[in-house]
């Protein structure tokens, strides 16, 4: 298998969350529907790894990577949904899912020298498309 | 305020890939979500105190969706350390298209011609990106 198809398996894995997120949680705070997500992460990985014998051992330096990462991730979306709170989702939504898409995108470019291609940026401007037409 | 707040999160959750795009082709990915969610579990913790949720409140069937979740991350983290950042992030972000798919099927919604030509962009996206070789 190569990257789309991994991407497209996990795009369809985490829309379906999105979907069954929604079906479930109309009364609970988006906080605590992610803490929840990432408590039940955490138990099923940290068995997993037990189970598959992955060894827990990181070097201090990537451990600080990651560290940062996940204060990242989590900020991120914290920030996210106080933006949702704040602001009417029919903008909010539509903003940040173009910024996530593009922002990673032009730092692949500029700092990984990744190639700019045609196709590339032709699928990036039809994926912004998508994603405006399907959330505002 | 909130364009504020929304600006934060991009450029947040944007540095997040870039760094585990950077820490993928040395760590294994399921250590990277499981540190990573170790350090966000006491943050999202904080944040939910500081906005008055209480946490208790949620569906404790939520914490099941962990394993679909986690497994979508992975996968997620593989195809960064195969593909790259610029292709894999505009794929996977049009995750938006699955609920509008399963309102459909699940939920009776109405398909409107908008729903449609954001799913062909959507095809047309995942097409272009995926038949680049380069």
């Amino acid at each position: 298998m190569n990257w789309i198809h991994y991407t497209l398996i996990a795009m369809v894995l985490q829309g379906a969350i999105l979907f069954t997120v929604k079906l479930f949680s109309f009364q609970t705070n988006p906080l605590i529907v992610l803490l929840y997500q990432y408590v039940g992460s955490v138990i099923v990985l940290f068995f997993y790894i037990l189970i598959k014998k992955i060894s827990f051992k990181i070097n201090f330096k990537e451990l600080l990577w990651v560290f940062l990462s996940g204060f990242l991730v989590s900020t991120g979306l914290s920030f996210y949904y106080l933006a949702i709170g704040l602001g009417e989702a029919s903008k909010v939504i539509p903003i940040h899912n173009v910024g996530i898409t593009l922002f990673p995108a032009l730092l692949g470019f500029f700092f990984l020298k990744e190639k700019v291609t045609k196709k590339t940026i032709l699928g990036i401007i039809c994926s912004i498309v998508c994603v405006i037409l399907l959330t505002i | 305020m909130w364009l504020l707040y929304v600006s934060i999160a991009i450029v947040l959750m944007s540095l997040n890939i870039f760094i585990v795009k950077k820490l993928i082709k040395k760590v294994n990915p399921y250590l990277i979500i499981l540190y990573q969610y170790l350090i966000a579990v006491p943050i999202v913790i904080i944040y939910s105190l500081f906005s008055n949720a209480e946490l208790f409140t949620g569906n404790v069937a939520i914490i099941f969706l962990g394993v679909v979740y986690v497994t979508a991350i992975v996968l997620y983290y593989i195809a960064l350390k195969k593909g790259s950042l610029s292709k894999v992030t505009p794929v996977f972000n049009m995750k938006m298209i699955i609920p509008a798919i399963l309102g459909i099927i699940f939920l009776s919604e109405t398909i409107s011609i908008q729903l449609i030509i954001g799913l062909l962009f959507g095809a047309l996206g995942v097409y272009f990106l995926g038949s680049d070789k380069k």
